[in-house]
């Protein structure tokens, strides 16, 4: 490869409808993946041309990436939330995030104490490009009419994209015209998509858990189709009230009931995957940790599978279990996921730049026993 | 012979060794005959690039080149003061054209050299200076020593066309018969042959070809089996296997250590409810698995190619036994628990370089003359054939650009005994197998330095 160290494309296929390989003039990669959301974010800096960046700014966000590997594998896909580009001293940023161009409101009134919610107030126009993304927002002493005019007037300031911008002029440098810019593109994986959208339930039928995670996604896909693909999900084993609150983001449904594990009390690992496909691994491969599914030798950073084969830092996969050889445990309990040589997989980093390869592999410790106490509650 | 090397930019060439090996006082520069440049080669010879190699541990794990950066002594007799710094400002004009038309060239054909090789240049900075003992050029010299700096291309290479390798062969989409969906490619030449070097390839589907994805691969060794064809149902979720088969290939791993394996599966019936995987052992069926793939769904349900994901051979490497099989233990398991079918009609094994997926946009192959074009070099009169990032393209008639396709993974690159590797489905993604492409592959030889005959 002239310039870089492996050949990724990216392409990203835009609103519009057409198609861009990011992967040209790509200065810097990276993704993320979660045991608990599957492609998580990607990252990618590259330069271009200032034309391009102004394009870019304004017709870009929304585009689907699915970015591939060397051997035509996929390794990560999501969603394109934020373009920052910078052209000399002067930047400007564009994102999704604090966009929303659904809005209800939820009020307390302020004769009698009663409360409400208004029906969606919808930016249409903009639900067609970038797909529905909502927000509940709470206001206190009001009435119901008033209440709805605040929806109106929010949704008429968040319902397209938010530029920011900054100019800098700095003394110190003989050159302050750039001949071209340089763009910084970040995606979120489609899992978050699942957080655009709110849903509710007052049935207290209790359900597998597996079952309705596949409902609460068929529900998902009946307002944004694009994001999450038709999905099957089997059955866990454990059953659960199909209760859930009003104003409830699906991704928050959905973690819910995947929390409490199959019917042995085993964990699971979920995300969404290639072609935007949720997977739920039942169980996730801690609860196995003595079959290991990733290995390295001190002194070598490759990573190679049980049976001795490298596999490219790319292709490496969270929901594993991974075993440093040299390190030999004494005596691990069988059932532990973690021990001094072996550890679980639950997010794995892999960047790339022009001089340079990194792979971070994190384990589950970041999980605080008190937060999975409050998502399994 | 003089050596011979100038730099052309927009259209104008300036000769820096004069043909008869001395420079003409005051001469034209655009000819070799009357050129008033010379280069000091006591100094000089051109630089390589050094490639930036990515370890893990002592172990390489990527390499790439980035741009040369060298300086070239010249001297410039002028004859005059002015004719020297009108010979100057030519230089500068001449090398610097990136911004205006196209990057200037140079070209560099030393004495005795059978062909020359074409570098671009990206920047070039040119200062004048006095010779040794001698008046400088700010006290009115005629005469003075040049500094050419350049920035030029990782790699020179050929002008207008690469070598052609494969010439408008017509391959079929199966893995049997003749002709059938690989072929050797042609003997090539420059630095890179056993380090992959840039291939540009072209696919014209017969009448009736509507290709909507297109795989291209630089395999080493391909080998087609119907052991186990025949239909297979289940109703598990978990998955079971359906059927087992051995290859031996001839490459050894340890002697071809870039080689990766992959399986190609063709099923004439796919349940929309079934999927399969593969399951990758070298000893006996479903143990040290060396290769287990994702869970593979079909596009179709009649008549499908599967592509199940390639994997690194390292064990049978460092095993160096029984290190040629491969035994491909096919899975297969129903996405509902409803019954799931498949009808296996065929398995292809691939000890494989590159391996790319071409995927159609919004235009579809609507057969000759429209042509899918996977595109790794520069190939125009005129240019030099280096390499550019991969792209492909759909021409229609060959000459407008239709589409650009999504081309994913590594696009196909010449390795010394490889040859090219062909599938492809519909635009509604059934795979045919009698029907033919015709394909012809051009490779751009690349070159660190100089060419000589090569």
């Amino acid at each position: 490869m002239i310039g870089f160290p492996i050949e990724l494309h990216l392409p990203l296929t835009l609103p519009a409808g057409y198609m861009i390989d990011l992967a040209d003039g790509l200065t810097s990669y990276e993704h993320s993946i979660s045991d608990q959301a599957g492609f998580e974010s990607v990252a990618i800096s590259r330069d271009a041309p200032a034309d391009l960046a102004l394009t870019a700014l304004v017709t870009w966000l929304g585009g689907k990436l699915v970015a591939a590997g060397p051997d035509a594998d996929i390794i990560a896909e999501g969603l394109l939330t934020t373009i920052e580009a910078t052209f000399g001293e002067e930047s400007r940023s564009v994102s999704l995030d604090p966009m929303a161009n659904r809005i209800r409101v939820k009020y307390t009134l302020a004769a009698g104490g009663g409360s409400g919610t208004t029906s969606a107030a919808n930016d249409t126009a903009s639900q067609v490009i970038y797909g529905v993304k909502e927000t509940v927002q709470s206001f206190e002493t009001t009435d119901a009419t008033d209440a709805a005019n605040k929806a109106t007037r929010l949704l008429a300031e968040l319902k397209n994209p938010r530029m920011d911008r900054r100019s800098r002029a700095g003394a110190g440098s003989r050159s302050k015209a750039a001949p071209g810019a340089q763009l910084r593109c970040t995606f979120s994986g489609y899992y978050a998509t699942l957080d655009w959208l709110t849903t509710s339930s007052t049935s207290t039928t209790s359900t597998d858990t597996g079952t309705q995670v596949g409902s609460l996604i068929t529900s998902y896909r009946a307002t944004n189709a694009n994001f999450v693909a038709a999905s099957t999900i089997a059955t866990t084993g454990r059953s659960a009230p199909e209760t859930i609150a009003d104003g409830t983001t699906y991704r928050r449904a959905i973690e819910d009931r995947l929390a409490s594990g199959n019917s042995s009390g085993q964990p699971l690992a979920w995300g969404v995957y290639e072609g935007a496909v949720f997977l739920v691994a039942n169980p996730s491969a801690a609860t196995t940790p003595g079959t290991v599914t990733y290995r390295r030798y001190l002194g070598d950073g490759r990573i190679y599978n049980a049976a001795g084969c490298v596999v490219p830092w790319w292709q490496v996969r969270p929901n594993a279990i991974y075993e440093v050889v040299d390190l030999l445990d004494p005596g691990p309990i069988s059932t532990a996921q973690d021990a001094a040589a072996r550890s679980y997989v639950a997010r794995v980093r892999f960047s790339v730049q022009r001089d340079g390869m990194s792979l971070d592999l994190e384990g589950s410790e970041g999980q605080s026993v008190d937060r999975l106490l409050a998502r399994i509650r | 012979m003089a050596s011979d090397y100038r730099i052309t930019g927009n259209g104008t060439t300036v000769y820096l060794v004069n043909s008869s090996g001395n420079p003409t006082s005051a001469g034209a520069a655009t000819a070799a005959a009357t050129t008033p440049w010379g280069i000091r080669f006591a100094d000089w010879t051109p630089t390589a690039a050094a490639p930036n190699t990515l370890f893990a541990g002592g172990f390489p794990v990527a390499q790439s080149y980035d741009v040369v950066e060298e300086t070239i002594p010249l001297i410039l007799v002028g004859g005059s003061h002015d004719t020297m710094v009108a010979r100057l400002q030519q230089l500068r004009q001449v090398a610097a054209t990136w911004q205006f038309s196209t990057p200037a060239i140079l070209t560099a054909q030393p004495s005795g050299a059978t062909s020359p090789v074409y570098f671009e240049i990206y920047r070039a900075h040119i200062q004048e200076r006095a010779p040794s003992s001698s008046k400088t050029p700010a006290e009115g010299a005629s005469t003075c020593w040049v500094d050419l700096t350049i920035t030029r291309s990782a790699f020179g290479g050929l002008l207008s066309a690469g070598e052609t390798l494969i010439n408008a062969v017509s391959l079929k989409n199966t893995g049997t018969g003749s002709p059938n969906n690989f072929n050797l490619y042609g003997p090539a030449s420059g630095d890179l042959i056993y380090a992959g070097s840039p291939l540009n390839v072209s696919f014209t589907g017969t009448a009736g070809v509507s290709a909507g994805r297109i795989w291209l691969a630089s395999v080493l060794e391909r080998k087609y089996s119907t052991t186990g064809a025949g239909t297979y149902a289940t109703s598990s979720t978990t998955g079971v296997s359906a059927t087992a088969l051995s290859f031996t290939m001839t490459n050894n791993p340890f002697d071809n250590q870039g080689v990766k394996g992959r399986f190609m599966l063709r099923f004439s019936a796919f349940a929309s409810n079934a999927q399969i995987q593969v399951r990758v052992s070298t000893l006996n069926t479903g143990t040290s698995l060396i290769y287990t793939s994702p869970w593979v769904s079909a596009p179709n349900t009649t008549g499908v190619l599967l592509d199940t994901g390639g994997f690194t051979l390292d064990a049978m490497r460092r095993s160096n036994i029984a290190g040629t099989t491969m035994i491909v233990d096919i899975w297969q398991r129903s996405t509902n628990g409803s019954s799931a079918s498949i009808t296996l009609t065929y398995t292809e094994a691939l000890h494989y370089y590159t391996f790319c997926r071409v995927e159609q946009g919004n235009v579809a192959l609507t057969g000759s003359p429209d042509v899918v074009r996977a595109i790794g070099f520069t190939e125009r009169s005129g240019y030099p054939c280096l390499p550019e990032f991969p792209i492909a393209q759909l021409h229609n008639s060959g000459t407008t650009i239709a589409d650009t396709l999504t081309l994913s993974g590594s696009a196909p690159r010449f390795y010394n005994g490889a040859g090219l590797y062909v599938a492809w489905l519909s635009n509604i993604y059934v795979h045919t197998t009698t029907e033919a492409a015709t394909f012809t592959v051009s490779h751009a030889p690349l070159y660190r330095t100089l060419r000589g005959a090569g």
